[in-house]
């Protein structure tokens, strides 16, 4: 059972609303301003590609590694904080 | 090959199904990704590229891997790759079968292993029967 940090605990723990995608779990500052570059400014919309990629996070990894500069463990923090949120709410 | 680009998304999706690549909706935000992971499968190797021989062909690519030990020339003629899989369907096919099962889980051979057993069973039954015929049991002091 893998150690999950308090974002991703505050997360997964209520619906996400209008919550801007830098609350996603492995996702900073950095991270953060490079997806809303991109169009992806609410974790919604993340949300929306997730589910796109039929919930399968190795494949939101590849994509998020592809779009953004994120290394593997904020890729897979993000997908797993997907996938749970996912799992509790949707 | 043509190039993945100009491919509607139906025919990348067909593309992704072939390779055997779980996939979403080949949509604007998702299309770049899939070129990208077809164009790694499709260097990574050739497998089941003609739809009509797509599961025979799937066996032969995880049996050659298998088999890379007893048919090393195998790896020499990758042009004629389609020809000899057509020349040899049946015996590429048994033959990956029986290595496989035999192989499976077992470093030494069971019959060994039998063998090994008697003889230890039947030395500790010598020892044994040689230390009775020495003294008349009295115990131990």
């Amino acid at each position: 059972m893998s150690t999950t940090s308090q974002k991703h605990r505050n997360f997964v723990s209520e619906p996400m609303a209008d919550k801007p995608v830098t609350a996603l779990a492995g996702i900073g500052d950095r991270l953060g301003h490079s997806l809303m570059e991109q169009g992806y400014d609410k974790a919604y919309v993340v949300l929306g590609q997730f589910l796109l990629l039929r919930k399968d996070t190795e494949l939101f990894c590849y994509w998020l590694k592809d779009v953004t500069a994120a290394n593997s463990m904020q890729a897979d923090d993000c997908a797993q904080c997907l996938k749970e949120w996912c799992d509790a709410f949707l | 090959m043509a190039s993945l680009d100009n491919k509607s998304p139906q025919e990348i999706s067909d593309l992704l199904d072939e390779y055997g690549i779980k996939h979403g909706p080949v949509v604007g935000t998702t299309r770049n990704l899939y070129v990208k992971k077809l164009k790694e499968a499709m260097a990574k190797g050739k497998k089941a590229k003609p739809s009509s021989d797509k599961t025979y062909y799937r066996e032969e690519g995880k049996h050659r891997i298998l088999t890379c030990c007893f048919r090393p020339y195998m790896y020499d003629t990758p042009s004629t790759y389609s020809s000899n899989s057509y020349a040899k369907p049946t015996p590429m096919k048994s033959e990956p079968e029986k290595p496989k099962a035999q192989k499976s889980s077992r470093l030494i051979p069971l019959w060994l292993q039998f063998v090994f057993f008697l003889a230890l069973a039947a030395f500790l039954y010598l020892v044994f029967s040689n230390m009775e015929t020495n003294e008349p049991i009295q115990g131990i002091v």
